[in-house]
């Protein structure tokens, strides 16, 4: 039934052209009405208008009934909005902007956390999926061995579908160039586990994954379009990996996870995917070449039920096979867990808080910028309302006028946070979030969007209202100020404004400090002027290319020959593993060699580099002992290692370890294998190299040369005289002419090496940093704001303290004071508040304490400082003023 | 006496009044209007386009334009479907109010 009304909102001026002729006619009736009865048309044309009473109070009643009055006036409250915010720029782009930050910034945080804690994972039963491997005696998680995975997958009973996986390189020629891509080598059931269908062709078949029918391959969607040209018909066609031929069986869709790295892969992710085929030179237990196994639980059987079977199986294993398994077993764990450590939803939350105390931060300043208005409005307010406004109409305009900015403010927003979201992916290193996550700004980010916009319109529209309401408000204000109760609420807003941005300017003060901590962190070696690359060797059947190690050792040499011919190179190594990648290096079981023998399966672990004598000059690692390894050792001479400073302290304390001899299983090249233990003599210890990332704590290291001990794994290090960016090409012509297809893998820098170890620490400080200086910078102007208006406020009332002889530096104390007063109320909440919260950022920060007294005073002098800032130039203003000129005024 | 409308008797009285003649102008309603209520009536002939308004608003009459008997262009309005159930209810209504007030309003017997 209102809808009829509401349509004839819009017909307005059709009806009110019906009305007119309508009631013509009515009075032209009348009138001939009245001369039939003998009237004079004078006398009848006044008798006509008589008897309808009163031609404008019917058009005024027609008119009331076209319109819906809240409807009506709405419109009119909208078009005066429009020319209210349009008159006051400065306060319409205050409010715009900062309306905009602060929807701005928790849509983008907000887009993150629900994309990686929220959404669930892009895989068909995702929630099923579960990741297996092995766990050491001392906890920890383990690669595990092939005959260990096959174990697993003929026995247990939970699972649906299980899959192995294993990370390698593979080079690709005959495409483009010559490029190393990254393979993940899967069994068959891989992608059934995740349920994913190829976009084009098919994936593994069952028995695929046994030698012989391995020589198929899937693409990713990615790797299709940048080295195939998205060629609709690849599938079918044959492409040359490791110089093998392999069939394109599928590609995978676009967009998916597995576009951005696969499942779990911490470096860069796999770009194609082969079969894994089991040969029986795989098959010892004492080699743990796996990677990852992925299984779905079966319908109904809950994590607990497979843990419980895994770990019975896990134990049989260890009976059955003490020398490597004893005292290991089995972790089971939820892929959802796997993917989002604790690491990153503490990063995550806290980063959602951060943004939160920002919003809390821009509401309260477009509070006070409201209430500070309304104030300097009440002039215009007071005429309407003695124009006849009612406070509920004069409260409505108002609320519409916020609303009006609010609109404006969250589409601006909007905008802001989808360029930001584009940006920051495009910002965001590699594996910083899982490959799962899809941040888009899609349908629920902007429902959290508009969620955000309504709250924020109304606690800042509503903080005024509440305070006593505009009208009111205005009302109570007389010339000499603001009423007691505005001034304190304006007070608390600034109070709570300070105490929000301590807290966020303490989190990343305490991020920053860890940040430089991790930087400082001593790596043993120097950093300047080191340029690596990764050399991938295609040294494994299928496509293994050298027929000796002999063969292999005299490629490295070469390699070696040629770039240290460069100019301006100083020395080059090659080794199987980088610093700070924790990549490509043999975990292995070592025990002093004249101590009773132990199993395999406990003795010491550790980290076994195999490097060329160089690596030490080139890494800059300092020795401590003895000597490095060099020219001397070669095949046929007898076994001799370098070992780190924290085995050589661990294993020999108070005892000299050159002479000692350690037994380590030897390495045999081209076989995933271990071989007998081979005793090597320790001829010289060196500084602690960072294995892994930044954070992570020294392991034991043991360096043999590549000529007692060849794999086929290679990385280049390269030092340079001068700043080794420019050696690039010069090194990648070097090994072209060397081998043509020789691919070479992320140049990089130690300095981007060290860098990319702390990514996802970089990543949070960065973002945290710039949220609280943004906040810390909305609360000075808040403050100004604030302190500002009440100078203008009490001009007279400081006028006649001037007068009456107050000096103008006491007026300076006083507005100062106000400033500093409320800073540090402010302050002191503040640091109640981060010493409860503190705590929360346990699990991101690296050697601080979390309630850090450095920090927190660093802080607040800063703060204070702002609010100095901030209050100076009202305090000045103040001062300042003339009496005579303010007297005068009135 | 002239009596003024009391507040939504004209509705019904305009629902009534089109239920008897059929289509009719908003000029021969105010005639007719006039002349049933036998000069009792006090009744501003210009309030009725708003309460005409008001009727097709709420669906229970409808008008087109047509022609008067003197030729000239009027808008005739005429009862809808729903505007015959609202006249029943309204009457209904009406009705029990009337015998409601003439319970309170008779004089008691016994009464001078």
């Amino acid at each position: 039934m209102i809808w009829g009304r509401v349509l004839d909102v819009f017909w307005r001026r059709r009806l009110d052209a019906d009305l007119e002729s309508q009631l013509a006619y009515h009075v032209d009736a009348l009138e001939a009405e009245f001369l039939a009865k003998g009237l004079t048309p004078d006398e009848a044309s006044a008798a006509a208008r008589k008897a309808i009473g009163g031609l404008m109070q019917v058009k005024e009643a027609y008119r009331d009934q076209l319109s819906i009055p809240l409807l009506d006036t709405i419109w009119q409250d909208l078009r005066y909005a429009w020319r209210v915010l349009r008159r006051h720029r400065g306060f319409s782009a205050a409010a715009l902007l900062i309306l905009a930050i602060g929807i701005a910034s928790s849509t983008i945080i907000f887009s993150f956390l629900d994309a990686v804690l929220l959404k669930p994972l892009p895989y068909a039963y995702g929630e099923r999926i579960v990741r297996i491997l092995e766990r050491r005696p001392d906890g920890a998680v383990s690669w595990f061995s092939t005959p260990a995975y096959l174990d697993w997958r003929t026995n247990n009973t939970v699972f649906e579908q299980i899959a192995a996986q294993q990370q390698g390189l593979v080079t690709l020629t005959g495409a483009q160039d010559t490029v190393a891509l990254q393979v993940a080598r899967v069994t068959a059931d891989y992608f059934k586990v995740f349920g994913i269908s190829p976009a084009l062709g098919r994936t593994f078949a069952e028995g695929e994954d046994t030698p012989g029918k391995e020589h198929v391959v899937v693409l990713s969607h990615a790797i299709w379009r940048t080295q195939f040209g998205g060629d609709a018909g690849i599938v079918g066609s044959t492409i040359q990996l490791d110089n093998e031929p392999y069939t394109v069986i599928g590609v995978l869709p676009a967009g998916s996870a597995f576009d951005r790295g696969g499942a779990a892969f911490d470096r860069g992710g796999a770009q194609l995917w082969q079969p894994m085929a089991f040969r029986p030179l795989n098959m010892t237990w004492d080699y743990r070449p796996i990677n990852a196994a992925f299984a779905r639980l079966a319908p109904g059987v809950s994590l607990e039920q497979a843990r419980a079977q895994m770990d019975a199986i896990g134990q049989r294993i260890a009976t059955e096979y003490p020398n490597s398994n004893k005292g290991w077993g089995v972790a089971v764990d939820r892929y959802t867990d796997v993917i989002v450590g604790p690491r990153l939803r503490t990063s995550l939350l806290a980063l959602a808080a951060t943004v939160f105390g920002l919003l809390l931060i821009c509401c309260s300043n477009l509070a006070s910028l409201v209430l500070v208005r309304a104030v300097s409005r009440k002039t215009e307010i007071a005429v309407r309302a003695a124009l006849g406004a009612s406070r509920r109409r004069l409260l409505q305009q108002l609320l519409v006028e916020h609303a009006m900015l609010t609109a404006a403010g969250s589409a601006l927003g909007i905008g802001l946070a989808y360029i930001g979201i584009a940006g920051l992916m495009r910002w965001l290193p590699p594996g910083v979030l899982p490959s799962e996550a899809s941040v888009r700004l899609d349908i629920r980010v902007v429902a959290f969007a508009l969620g955000i916009s309504a709250t924020t319109g109304i606690l800042f529209g509503l903080i005024p209202a509440l305070s006593g309401g505009f009208p009111n408000l205005a009302r109570a204000m007389d010339r000499r100020g603001a009423t007691p109760s505005a001034a304190r609420l304006l007070d608390a807003l600034v109070i709570g404004e300070v105490a929000v941005a301590f807290v966020l300017l303490c989190g990343s003060a305490l991020l920053i400090r860890s940040l430089v901590g991790l930087m400082n962190v001593d790596t043993g070696f120097v950093t300047t002027n080191v340029i690596t690359m990764r050399l991938p060797v295609p040294g494994f059947p299928p496509g293994s290319r050298y027929a000796s190690p002999e063969e292999f050792k005299a490629y490295l040499r070469a390699i070696q020959a040629s770039v240290d011919a460069l100019p301006g190179v100083q020395h080059s190594a090659i080794t199987t593993g980088l610093p700070l990648t924790d990549c490509c290096l043999f975990a292995l079981s070592m025990q002093v060699a004249d101590r009773p023998l132990s199993d395999r399966a406990n003795r010491g672990g550790g980290f076994f580099k195999i490097v060329t004598p160089s690596y030490f000059a080139s890494l800059g690692l300092t020795l401590g002992r003895g000597r490095f390894l060099d020219e001397r050792d070669r095949g046929d001479s007898a076994p001799v290692i370098v070992v780190n400073d924290r085995l050589a302290t661990r294993y020999f304390p108070g005892a000299d370890p050159i002479g000692q001899h350690i037994l380590l299983p030897g390495v045999i090249p081209g076989k995933m294998a271990r071989g007998p233990d081979i005793s090597w003599e320790i001829v010289g210890v060196v500084a602690n190299e960072k294995i892994g990332a930044l954070n992570e704590e020294a392991t034991d290291v043991v360096y043999a040369s590549y000529e007692q001990s060849p794999a086929y794994f290679a990385n280049l290090v390269v030092r340079a005289s001068v700043e080794p960016g420019g050696l690039e090409k010069a090194i990648r012509r070097a090994l072209f002419d060397l081998n043509k297809s020789q691919a070479v893998l992320d140049v990089r820098t130690l300095a981007q090496l060290k860098s990319a170890s702390v990514a996802s620490s970089r990543v949070q400080t960065g973002l945290m940093s710039t949220f609280s200086t943004v906040a810390v910078v909305l609360a000075a102007v808040g403050m100004y704001g604030v302190l500002a208006y009440s100078v203008a406020l009490r001009r007279r009332e400081i006028g006649i303290r001037a007068a009456l002889g107050a000096s103008s530096s006491r007026i300076l104390r006083t507005i100062l004071g106000r400033g500093l007063f409320v800073t540090l109320i402010g302050l002191t909440i503040g640091i109640v508040c981060a010493m409860a919260l503190a705590p929360l950022l346990a699990a991101v920060l690296y050697n601080v304490p979390t309630r850090d007294p450095y920090s927190m005073t660093l802080v607040a002098t800063i703060l204070l400082l702002v609010a100095l800032l901030a209050s100076a130039i009202p305090a000045r203003r103040a001062a300042s003023i003339d009496p005579a000129v303010v007297l005068r005024a009135d | 006496m002239p009596t003024e409308v009391l507040q939504g008797t004209l509705d019904l009285m305009v629902l009534r009044t089109l239920d008897v003649v059929g289509s009719q102008h908003g000029f021969g309603l105010a005639k007719r209007i006039l002349q049933v209520s036998e000069g009792l009536l006090d009744l501003n002939q210009g309030t009725l386009y708003p309460a005409l308004l008001r009727l097709e608003q709420r669906r229970w009459i409808k008008s087109r334009w047509g022609v008067s008997d003197n030729n000239r262009k009027a808008k005739f309005y005429e009862l809808t479907a729903r505007g015959r159930r609202q006249i029943r209810e309204e009457t209904e209504s009406w009705e029990l109010m009337v015998a409601l007030m003439a319970k309170f309003l008779a004089k008691p017997a016994g009464e001078p």
